[in-house]
């Protein structure tokens, strides 16, 4: 990598300059043009993984030493970025939008898009840091130089300690919140939910985490038959009662994480919530049914926001133009990535759709992430996902920390994406197989791959 | 496949007993006489998948990865990914197999169905979709017609695929004695503005496209990005001149002469230009009463087609890159094209006989796409056999004796005076000679070795929250 030759004139004035020859007048007037590398030249010639909190961290090596960082978001398959290897190698990382849309045919709504997505990352990275010129301003510049958050938080069954949790966020800071409060938390009470005995005795029971087919986890919200009753929505309205005397009327708090039941139980818990005045209720049934959704949105004064498992712009397109939805809320790191999810954001405001970020990934797509929310102008909130794990912020080194500052993050000035690797940290913390038996991980720390440097198949997708 | 045969083999001894006889037989003796026909090779209700194994061929004439899946009860079933796809596309699905029972077809593909994409991805849904099938088939001793609802021929008509030649005689001859007196009865020849692009004022613009030092056109299968190869159809500002529709006109002239107007003929690689160039070709072509003009346009372009279709009374046909219903959609509801093309090594059989139906309700006949092997090649002809609307399935491999070696079996099962025969045998009814497959294998490939770094599942695969 080459040092910058011509820091040291960075302390004549322009008085002194007027008589210099013209080579230092050139210079002089070039002196912020950063030289850490020769763009045009630049080649990828690697692809290598590290999993950390079940993402997939990928790492992209150039013929000038620089390199890259993307995530392929929380729990996806570190294979989804490197079936993209062969296509990228010897091809110049600058050219982010060639290359997008050469692989942008390997992603798919859900985690096989954060393949697709971590790898536009790294490629603005290594763009950014070849110019020397932040992402953000890649990306057409920024709107703020902060970037709000909003926190999740895990519930309790016990209204008074899940209020005190939340209230924990607003004190240590966080200016935007959001809480899981579903049926989950009062179905132990008989009278509360209608059909939850037929899904208890399935595999699997009620449980909403888990892979077995057909199981309720597994099965879309119109097609459980699962209703709530009067009694079931006045337990539901206890705990936001309780959390809104305890955090008050001025900070906004959102609902995710409801259960699995049709568009009418989703619009009788809607109404019901009206008066806590939630910002928003989240992912009330699958995004796929833009009908339903409208009819939600229509039926309350409640928010609605959906998004975080679609892929590129297209596939938000029938919600934004029918206002499904009040808000929109993709995950850079699945949705195609960080110009992607500024065209979902662009899209979204001509409709007068605001748009929510959903991360759960690593500190790199977080810090990747706040560059296009930086850079989108009706952005509102970043989620933040990890507030609870001491160590997160120790993954990367190269940002302010902690991270998160009185609820915001600074937007880097740095170069690319402005983070790097704490490497000693992720060697220490990433994913072993014995550890995570369900998303086991067998890249090791950035091994060589060179059984994917060949797959090929004709990706020409007409004739 | 041990674990039933020979009780199998006992019962169907049973079979010759005449119904005289048999009332007076105990109850018991009656039970089994009624179900001796009942195939009990294996108990389906308890069969699981327990492996998928790859073996990559080439040479047939293209490369195409034949994968394997095993089960618990000895019963393997077969399938691939189409050609030119990747094997990781199949392998990619393993590890959402593994344990489950392989007959709950539809069950399985909805949880895999977001690994289908267009093109060439779309061939791991497909590979696991034929072994499935295959596999179900075994399993209930039931050919795979039948279980997508029975069979509408016995025969299934075949086209043959023919590349060109540069002198419109030597290509017409080319075609008259390998296909025509072969006993083929449909017949499609490949026409690329590359053979007019040696002649002066024959193109527009083909200059932009020509390799320096080369006074060709570029191959419309290069794959370099940015290329005139990979650049879609309305991007090249490439235009066909007068002069150049005369010379394109007079192979199709020639080729009549030779092969008469009885049989159907189809024109397909016409090159990478826009819809009006697509127009002035088909309206050049009608005299010839070609059976179709083939992707003259790239097909997710409903609207140039539509415009194409209207244009002309030469019928058009596109389809084979498209990976799924959805994807057909458009093009049928528009009546966007006269004749509907997928690739069931893309669609699938159960969504390429939706595909068919789909597109009879439009009034839209459906031909078939096909470049693989022995085993995509009788997938796809038990989909022709059950789908009312089709009408010919393409032959890729027409004197490649590889392809032919391959298969395992009577030959006038794959070619009987230009037609296949719909087998009767369970599952997909095809069998292939190891031998020839270990011969094919590309270079460093296994012959369906283990593949155990694909048995973990290492993503959250629900597509909503």
């Amino acid at each position: 990598m080459a040092k910058r030759n011509n820091a040291g004139l960075k302390g004549v004035s322009l008085a002194g300059l007027s008589l210099s020859p013209i080579g230092d007048q050139v210079a002089y007037t070039t002196q912020n043009v950063r030289r850490a590398s020769s763009p045009s030249d630049l080649k990828i010639t690697d692809m290598r993984v590290c999993s950390v909190l079940r993402t997939p961290i990928i790492r992209l090596y150039t013929n000038q030493g620089l390199i890259g960082h993307g995530d392929v978001r929380d729990i996806g398959d570190y294979r989804y970025a490197l079936m993209l290897k062969s296509r990228i190698l010897g091809e110049n990382p600058c050219n982010v939008e060639k290359l997008f849309r050469l692989i942008k045919q390997f992603g798919h709504h859900g985690r096989q898009g954060g393949g697709v997505s971590g790898v536009e990352m790294a490629l603005w990275d290594l763009a950014g840091k070849a110019y020397g010129v932040p992402v953000y301003q890649l990306l057409g510049g920024k709107y703020r130089d902060k970037v709000r958050i909003y926190c999740d938080t895990t519930s309790s069954q016990d209204p008074d300690e899940f209020a005190r949790r939340l209230k924990a966020r607003v004190d240590a800071g966080y200016t935007s919140l959001k809480m899981d409060a579903g049926i989950g938390l009062i179905r132990d009470t008989p009278g509360t939910v209608v059909n939850a005995e037929f899904w208890d005795n399935q595999p699997g029971g009620m449980s909403g985490w888990n892979r077995i087919p057909g199981s309720y986890s597994n099965t879309m919200h119109p097609f459980t038959r699962v209703q709530v009753t009067d009694k079931g929505i006045d337990m539901m309205m206890e705990y936001l009662e309780v959390m809104r005397s305890a955090v008050g009327y001025e900070i906004p708090v959102g609902v995710d994480h409801l259960g699995h039941f049709g568009y009418k139980e989703a619009i009788k818990i809607a109404r019901a919530a009206e008066k806590y005045s939630l910002s928003f209720l989240e992912d009330l049934i699958p995004w796929q049914f833009t009908d339903q959704w409208k009819k939600i949105t229509d039926s309350t004064t409640t928010p609605t926001q959906t998004g975080e498992d679609i892929f590129l712009l297209e596939g938000f397109k029938d919600l934004l133009d029918n206002r499904a939805v009040n808000m929109i809320h993709p995950d850079p790191v699945g949705a195609g990535g960080l110009m992607e999810t500024k065209k979902i954001g662009d899209y979204a405001e001509t409709k007068g759709i605001s748009m929510m970020l959903h991360h759960a990934s690593t500190p790199v797509s977080l810090m990747a992430v706040v560059h296009a929310a930086a850079a989108t102008r009706n952005f509102n909130w970043l989620e933040h996902h990890f507030v609870d794990l001491d160590w997160y912020d120790d993954l990367v080194t190269g940002v302010e920390k902690p991270i998160v500052q009185n609820g915001y993050i600074n937007v880097p000035e740095k170069p690319g994406i402005g983070v790097e690797l704490n490497e000693e940290v992720v060697r220490e913390r990433m994913d072993r197989d014995e550890v995570r038996q369900e998303v086991s991980h067998g890249t090791g720390f950035f091994e060589p791959t060179p059984e994917w440097d060949e797959i090929r198949s004709w990706d020409r997708l007409w004739s | 496949m041990g674990i039933d045969r020979r009780n199998f083999i006992k019962k169907a001894g049973l079979g010759g007993m005449g119904l005289g006889t048999l009332a007076m037989a105990p109850i018991h003796t009656q039970v089994e006489h009624l179900s001796s026909k009942v195939n009990r090779y294996s108990a389906p209700s308890e069969l699981e998948i327990t492996d998928m194994r790859v073996a990559e061929v080439d040479g047939i004439p293209f490369r195409v990865p034949i994968i394997r899946i095993d089960t618990n009860q000895g019963i393997s079933g077969y399938g691939e990914v189409r050609d030119g796809g990747a094997k990781e596309y199949a392998l990619m699905l393993k590890s959402r197999l593994l344990g489950r029972n392989p007959c709950n077809i539809e069950f399985i593909l909805r949880d895999i169905e977001q690994f289908r994409g267009e093109g060439r991805q779309g061939g791991g849904v497909a590979a696991v979709e034929m072994a499935l099938w295959d596999i179900a088939g075994k399993a209930y001793g039931v050919p795979v017609y039948q279980m997508l609802g029975g069979k509408y021929r016995d025969k299934i008509q075949l086209y043959a695929d023919t590349s060109g030649a540069a002198d419109p005689h030597e290509f017409a001859r080319k075609m008259k004695e390998t296909r025509v007196d072969a006993g083929y009865t449909a017949l499609k020849m490949d026409i690329g503005i590359e053979l007019l692009s040696r002649t002066p004022g024959t193109l527009v613009n083909s200059r932009a496209h020509t390799p320096k030092g080369e006074h060709r056109l570029q191959s419309q299968y290069s794959g370099t990005p940015g290329e005139y190869g990979q650049i879609d159809h309305p991007f090249t500002r490439i235009q066909i001149t007068q002069k150049g529709l005369e010379l394109m006109e007079e192979y199709v002239r020639v080729m009549r002469e030779a092969v008469g107007y009885e049989i159907p003929l189809g024109i397909d690689h016409f090159g990478h230009f826009g819809v009006n160039e697509a127009i002035k070709i088909a309206r050049m072509l009608e005299p010839y009463t070609v059976a179709y003009a083939e992707d003259m346009v790239a097909w997710k372009w409903t609207d140039l087609w539509k415009q194409i279709t209207d244009s002309t009374t030469t019928p058009t046909q596109t389809g084979e890159d498209i990976g799924t219903w959805d994807g057909c959609k458009p093009l049928i509801d528009k009546r966007a094209v006269n004749i509907i093309h997928p690739d069931p090594g893309s669609t699938g059989i159960l969504g390429t006989k939706k595909i068919g139906d789909y597109a009879q309700e439009a009034g839209i006949t459906m031909n078939l796409h096909f470049a693989g092997s022995p085993i995509g090649f009788l997938s796809s002809v038990h989909i022709a056999a059950a789908t009312q609307n089709f009408n010919t399935l393409e032959h890729h491999s027409v004197g490649v004796d590889r392809w032919y070696d391959m298969y395992e079996g009577d030959p006038k099962m794959i070619f009987d005076q230009g037609y296949a025969t719909v087998p009767e045998k369970p599952g997909l009814g095809v069998e292939l000679n190891m031998d020839v497959v270990k011969d094919s294998l590309i270079e460093g490939a296994g012959f369906f070795e283990p593949t155990p770094e694909w048995d973990e599942i290492r993503s959250w695969d629900r597509l909503w929250s």
